[in-house]
């Protein structure tokens, strides 16, 4: 076997370490479901490491990055079981029997409740949502990440709060 | 940033902020970081933009194994995210031909492709490259398998005592921060919570940018 050269920087694997984590959380959070996750986030990395050569800091790792997911994401959410299902999953089952499984049922009914909601949102609107409310991305870097105006990411938004404020206080006046 | 007021900081209504609160739950299980770290495994010995092995297979697949394997035991996240203090945890020398030439052929990890078609349906994860591992290869293995005991320990005492013992045999180990979660989770549960969260403050003064933080802020919360 040839000696592999070094990876050039920014390395694939500091690339994987750094984010792995906030990767999978962020594919959930676009809807991926939770038996799905490893196989599209691994998904996202070979595109990383296939198309790290080209990146060369045009724009930020992160937004590069996150980009990614959301095309991959995307891509997932658009196959015909995946949407049919989407809307009766349920619980975020966890298959984690550690310390994290250990939640309160009224955390988890939230946590569903919140994927109900954003699984209603068109993709875009989830998408900036997602980032900015729940990934904490600044507008700038939402709309590097997705390619669109940030005035256009705004827009959707506060489109994405309007649509969940409604459907809680729908919700909220159900049940009373 | 100032006039970019997240939800929560405008005054959701309480329903909206229970719900937007909800996603503290949202990091990834061991269970799913391990099996995404075998899966990526060919890659990390890869350069960028060729194709990826198909085998973890060598010392740095063993090594990347005990060290996914620990992940999971441990209860400790994405512990690859820090790499502000020492050496990366999990080191990857390029596979040296030898070793390779006589790596066990069993457990082949194969890469899928990129998105393009679905996947069929299929059971939630792969299974890990269990690479059938001889002798360990140097000391690093030793300052895996102490914390990987301290993991697997009966009794949250036990598990203090060897991360202890881990303390004082590798004081300047690339895991300290996945021994410093393991000794607040064991500290938490034997009921100690004045230490586990004097040991958790201490660590975020060291790490203050760690993935764990949140971890550590569930294990004081709720042990």
């Amino acid at each position: 076997m040839e000696p592999q050269p070094a990876a050039p920087d920014p390395g694939f694997e500091e690339i994987y370490e750094a984010h792995a984590s906030r990767v999978l959380r962020t594919l959930r959070r676009l809807g991926v479901r939770e038996a799905d996750l490893e196989d599209v986030a691994q998904e996202v990395f070979v595109v990383v490491h296939r198309k790290l050569p080209e990146f060369a800091g045009r724009s930020s790792l992160k937004t590069w990055l996150f980009g990614i997911c959301v095309r991959v994401a995307s891509g997932f959410r658009q196959r015909a079981h995946v949407q049919r299902e989407s809307l009766g999953e349920t619980a975020p089952e966890r298959a984690n029997s550690g310390e994290l499984a250990v939640r309160s049922i009224a955390l988890k009914q939230a946590r569903v409740q919140l994927d109900a909601l954003l699984d209603r949102l068109d993709e875009d609107k989830r998408t900036v949502f997602v980032l900015f409310e729940l990934e904490q991305f600044s507008m700038a870097e939402v709309g590097e990440t997705l390619g669109v105006p940030q005035q256009t990411a705004w827009s959707r938004l506060y489109a994405a709060r309007k649509f969940i404020e409604a459907a809680v206080s729908r919700h909220a006046e159900a049940i009373e | 940033m100032s006039t970019e007021r997240r939800w929560l900081d405008e005054g959701a209504s309480p329903e909206v902020t229970r719900l937007l609160e909800s996603t503290v739950i949202d990091e990834p299980s061991l269970e799913q970081l391990k099996s995404l770290r075998a899966r990526v495994a060919p890659l990390l010995e890869t350069p960028p933009g060729a194709a990826p092995a198909t085998a973890a297979a060598g010392v740095a697949g063993k090594i990347l194994t005990v060290l996914a394997l620990l992940a999971l035991g441990a209860g400790l996240g994405s512990w690859f995210s820090q790499k502000d203090e020492g050496p990366a945890p999990a080191p990857l020398p390029p596979a040296p031909a030898t070793v390779v030439a006589v790596a066990p052929p069993a457990p082949v990890l194969v890469i899928a492709p990129p998105v393009v078609t679905p996947p069929p349906p299929r059971p939630r994860a792969a299974p890990p490259p269990v690479v059938p591992a001889p002798a360990p290869v140097n000391t690093g293995d030793e300052e895996l398998e102490l914390l990987q005991a301290a993991m697997s320990a009966g009794t949250p005492t036990e598990t203090l005592s060897l991360v202890e013992q881990h303390v004082a045999r590798f004081p300047a180990s690339s895991l300290a921060q996945e021994r410093e979660v393991l000794a607040v989770q064991a500290l938490s549960k034997l009921g100690r919570s004045a230490d586990a969260r004097t040991r958790a403050d201490a660590f975020k003064e060291r790490w203050p940018t760690s993935t764990h933080l949140l971890r550590l802020q569930s294990l004081l919360t709720d042990p």
